[in-house]
Formats: C-alpha cells, structure tokens, sequence
C-alpha cells in the first residue's frame, strides 16, 4: 500500500492532540504557542509520529516544525 | 560575620543583607534583586504572615513558579519561624488543596497575578490563599522568633513509594552542610556566575542554584522553568558569561536535538556543567561537549532530597570516566559523606552491585507525618536507603546502575508507577493499569508510558479511547506536571502478573520493546 496515502492531516492533528492532551487541534495551531508543548514534547510528537507512519524523520527538519501542517507536510514528504 | 559562620539560611540572608548589601542576589528579566531589597520583602512577609496569625511550626504551601516572589515567600515563611512547603505550581488547585490538607498548611502562597482565581478555586474555609504582594506595606520591624540550625526550613514533597507523596524534612542546619559540601565539591568559587533555568521549588534548583549563589554572593541569572526553546538558556549562558549551569540530561541531549548550529553559540565561559537527576548518558556528555566546542565541563553528579540534595559530583576539569557497560562514575562522594553499597541487608565488596546507601551529615531525619516511611528510610540507624543500585570502583568512585524499585525517572522527576496507575484506574473502563520507564536509546530519554486493561464489558469505540486517553493525559499533566510518553489500551489480562498478583513491571517493559505485546495483538489502542 503506498504510505503517502495514509498520511491525513486529521489524523496527524489528533496524533499531536493526543500526545499534548489537547482536544480539537486545529491544522493551523502552532504546536509550541498554541498547544503548549515544550521542547520534549517535541521529541515525544516526533517519535510517536515516525512509529505511526513506520518513517525516520531528519533530525535536522525538527527546528523547522511551527504547525501541525508543517508537521504533516514533512510527514507526508519523508513518506513519500 | 562571614557567611561561612551562618547557622541558618535566615542568619545567612541577614549577613548578606548587611556585608553585601547593594549585591545582587539575582537578575530576573533583567531586573537586579539586591540582597538589601530582598531582606526587607522577605521581612515585609514574615510580618504580613506574623499579623494574619501564621504562628512558628505551621506549614504554608508556596505555589510559585521561578522569579522574586519565591524568595520573599519562601524565606519569609521561615524568618516568621513557618515551615515553607513548595510545591509544583502548575498543579491545579483541587492537587494544590488536597497537599495543603496533606501537611495541615494554614496558608497557601500563590503568585500576585493568579490571586484572584485561585481564591475562587479554594473554599474559604481551607486554608488562607495569599501572595506577596498583600505583604506591601507590613511592618519589617517586628522582633521574629529565633531561627535555630535545628529547626525544619522547608518541607520537599517527593512522590511516595505507595502512591502517597513523602515530605523530607530539611533543616537549616543539614541545608548548611550540604551548601558547604556543594562549594567544596565542585569547586564553586564567588566568582562563579550562575545560570539557571531549573524549578526553584524544587532540591537542584533551589539549593544549587539559587542557595549556595547566595551564600557565596555570587551572581546568579535566573531563567523560567520553561523549556520551550532551549536557546533562551543557551544564550543567556553567553550573554552571562556564564561559568556554572546544571540539569538533566534530557534537557542537554534536547540542546543537541534543537540546536541547528552550536557552533553559533560562545559558551567558552563554562567551568561546570553539571548533569544530574537523571541517569547520565555517556553520550550526552561526548555529544555535547563536542558540538559547543568544551573539554572536560560536563560533570555527571548524583544526590536525592532524602540527603538534602547533593552526595557526590565527578571532579571538575578532569575527564569523565566509564565502565565496560558504559555506566559513567558519578564521582566520590563530598566530605563526611559515607557510601555502602548493600545487598539482602550486608555491604557487599567493591565492584559489587547493590542498593546504594548514604550516611551524610546533611541527612534528614524523615518525613513529615510519616513514620512508617521514615522506618523504612533508614539502613543501621544511620544509613538512608536511595533506591539506587550502583557499585563502588576500588578506589571509592560510584557508578549508579539501575534502579532497586520501580521508579521512572521523566525529565529530572522521579514518578512512582503507583500514582500514575491510580490516575488510569479512575477510568470506569480501566481494570488495572501499569506505569513504566520505557527508554527506546534516542533523544527523547526515558518516557512514562502507561499500560490500561480494558474491562471484559462492552469493548468502548476508537473515539471513546482517544477520548479516555486524553483525559489520562491531562490528568497526569495536571498532577505531576508531566505527560506520559504514551497510554496504551490493552485487552484484559495483557499485563504480566506474579503469582501472588503483583505487576510485573519489568516484564511488561520488555513484552513492549521487544514487540511482543503489538504481535500478540494485545494493543487495542493506538494502533502504533
């Protein structure tokens, strides 16, 4: 199955919501900002989202991340 | 009178105030806090305490995050012969209350800005909800009771073994010692300069970092406990000219993980670099001092609040050492500190593993209403039992392997399994729970993960379990300040359990990372 089908940004919205403890996480929310997170929850999002999707993520892309799309567009591109 | 003769933290401030009075005690947000300035807010309180009938003995709660209001409260409480609780101050106010009860606190401090809620949260008939800023105005002149070295300063709440948190007791005296044995130890000097980002409300940066700075009147910047951008400590370290930081190790492999380009930051000015609280990674010290361009600054360090806070740091400016398993030695321990290492009761030879236990000076004498605990505390009278497993080297070096109990160490807290489980089991569709430390060796460091076990009823919905966890995720939040890494549903029975039914944490720990609990199809939810 091609795995860049399976990246929704719903799903990665409540991955984050999940993870933070927050409900209705909207795409735009900034996830340091707006949801609250801390630099370890950071690490927390990206590891359970590289175990969701089965992908490894650039260290590197990780200071880049601002929004749950930013999050979902890296997703999507390291899937890819 | 030199510092180096105060008898208690309040004398100290006293002489502070009068041998370095225009000095400051700490810059926050950019703002000088002289020692002078801070003697009188502290001396304004203790009269705002004395005049609203908090009497010597009683407890008052502080629930304030880093910054000056912490100090005017927290030594304020004991100029007017009080014994100061600090306590997490993002708790809520439900948690915050039911520790007031805990200790029979008369008084709960909140800062300035949150007054007004939390006196809407907490019944009035509790305990009296106040801040430091009703203290303006009060009379500083009062006559005080006599402080002695003997007497409680403060209350540090740990988490209890059985879910219920324990209060060590510490007095002003072992305070003393342990500052002594810090200064001695690392090599502090007054000419540090001390960066800090770590909860003042709690054992390392209370006393490391905000008590021997004052001690030796050395300057200390102090930060928000936030972490939100590591830079922000990176950068006051340069701007500072900083010669002495300390934290965990997450907070030091979150700085390699975060920082795009280290070379961009000047942090020659560090001396010590402390890393403790945590496990420490051998790593994280080669990483680290490589990537910011330093030789033999990070040294690993270990101590508990049971032993007021610091038992033993590597020696600065010479290199960490490991063992063949690559356990790094935390160092030999400070002065009039003796180390055994036990196994079933009887000290083992050197190079043998036990359970580390520690004779100190600075050693409290137990916890706080509770005797049953304070028994088991002690190991021939003396001796504290850490929990720790480790091993002296031949030549009295520790290294610390393990852990004798089921603790999780997250983000330089301990968390006990038990408080995490009873927050799952409040669930009505949880049957049993099991909280773990489960560390997979990347950045991340050791995360809380929990365990559930679904009821046999009615198997609940995906959105039903998102729901629930969710809520588990905000209630730990709301308790400990900390979130689990992960909360798992399992199907009932999933959870390893002795013969006598006890939970096999360790078990479980390796069903999960060696994959068997996700092959087994044991994970009802998340389905990562």
């Amino acid at each position: 199955m091609d795995k860049k089908m399976l990246v929704e940004l719903d799903d990665i919205a409540k991955t984050v919501g999940l993870v933070l403890g927050r409900r209705n996480v909207a795409p735009s929310d900034r996830i340091f900002e707006d949801l609250g997170a801390e630099s370890a929850d950071m690490l927390n999002i990206v590891v359970t989202v590289e175990e969701k999707y089965g992908i490894t993520i650039d260290e590197m892309c990780v200071p880049s991340i601002r929004t749950i799309v930013d999050l979902y567009e890296l997703v999507r591109r390291t899937a890819a | 009178m030199p510092a180096t003769a105060a008898q208690t933290l309040i004398e100290l401030l006293e002489i502070r105030a009068q041998d370095t009075p225009s000095k400051a005690a700490f810059v926050w947000n950019g703002e000088p806090c002289r020692f002078a300035d801070l003697w009188s807010s502290v001396n304004r309180f203790a009269g705002y305490l004395h005049e609203t009938g908090i009497a010597p003995g009683d407890r008052v709660v502080l629930a304030l995050p880093n910054g000056p209001e912490f100090f005017f409260a927290f030594y304020g409480t004991q100029r007017a012969g009080a014994l100061a609780v600090p306590l997490y101050p993002g708790s809520g106010s439900a948690r915050i209350l039911s520790m007031a009860i805990r200790c029979g606190a008369r008084a709960i401090v909140v800062p300035s800005n949150d007054l007004a809620a939390r006196r809407c949260d907490i019944p009035a008939a509790g305990p009296s909800v106040i801040s430091t800023s009703e203290s303006a105005g009060h009379s500083s002149n009062l006559s005080f009771p006599e402080v002695r070295p003997e007497d409680i300063a403060f209350i540090q709440y740990t988490s209890g073994s059985t879910g219920a948190p324990k209060g060590v007791m510490l007095t002003h005296r072992g305070l003393l010692i342990n500052i002594r044995q810090l200064i001695e130890g690392m090599q502090i000097t007054a000419e540090d300069r001390f960066v800090s980002w770590l909860p003042v409300y709690h054992d390392m940066g209370l006393i490391l970092k905000t008590m021997v700075p004052f001690y030796l009147a050395a300057e200390l910047f102090l930060l928000p406990t936030s972490l939100t951008n590591v830079r922000v400590w990176l950068e006051a370290i340069q701007q500072c000219r900083a010669t002495l930081t300390a934290a965990p190790d997450f907070a030091y492999r979150l700085c390699l993980r975060y920082v795009r380009n280290p070379g961009d930051y000047d942090l020659s000015s560090l001396r010590v670099v402390l890393n403790a609280a945590e496990p420490v990674r051998y790593r994280t010290i080669q990483d680290f001092e490589r990537a910011f361009a330093l030789k033999n600054v990070m040294i690993p360090g270990y101590g508990l609040a049971e032993a007021t806070v610091g038992v033993c740091t590597w020696t600065p400016s010479t290199p960490a050492i490991v063992d063949e398993r690559g356990i790094v030695a935390v160092g030999r321990p400070f002065r009039n500190i003796h180390i055994e290492i036990v196994e079933n009761e009887v000290p083992v030879e050197a190079g043998q593993i036990g359970e580390i236990v520690i004779q100190s000076p600075a050693n409290t004498s137990g916890y706080y209403d509770s005797r049953e605990d304070t028994e088991r505390l002690f190991w021939r009278k003396s001796y504290i039992r850490t929990g720790d497993l480790g091993y002296l080297d031949s030549e009295g070096r520790l290294f610390v392997t393990g852990r004798a109990k089921n603790i999780i160490k997250h983000g330089g807290e301990t968390i006990f399994p038990q408080e995490i489980e009873e927050i799952a089991e409040r669930l009505p569709i949880v049957r049993r729970s099991a909280a773990v430390g489960i560390d997979k060796g990347g950045a991340e460091g050791e995360q809380l993960f929990v365990f559930a076990e679904l009821k046999k009823s009615k198997p609940p919905t995906e959105d039903e379990l998102y729901a629930a966890s969710l809520d588990v995720v905000q209630a730990i939040q709301q308790q400990l300040g900390t979130r689990p890494g992960r909360v798992y549903f399992l199907n009932p029975h999933a959870i390893p359990l002795t013969y006598n039914g006890k939970i096999q944490h360790s078990y479980l720990k390796e069903l999960y990372l060696s994959g068997r609990l996700h092959q087994e199809g044991e994970i009802v939810f998340p389905a990562y």
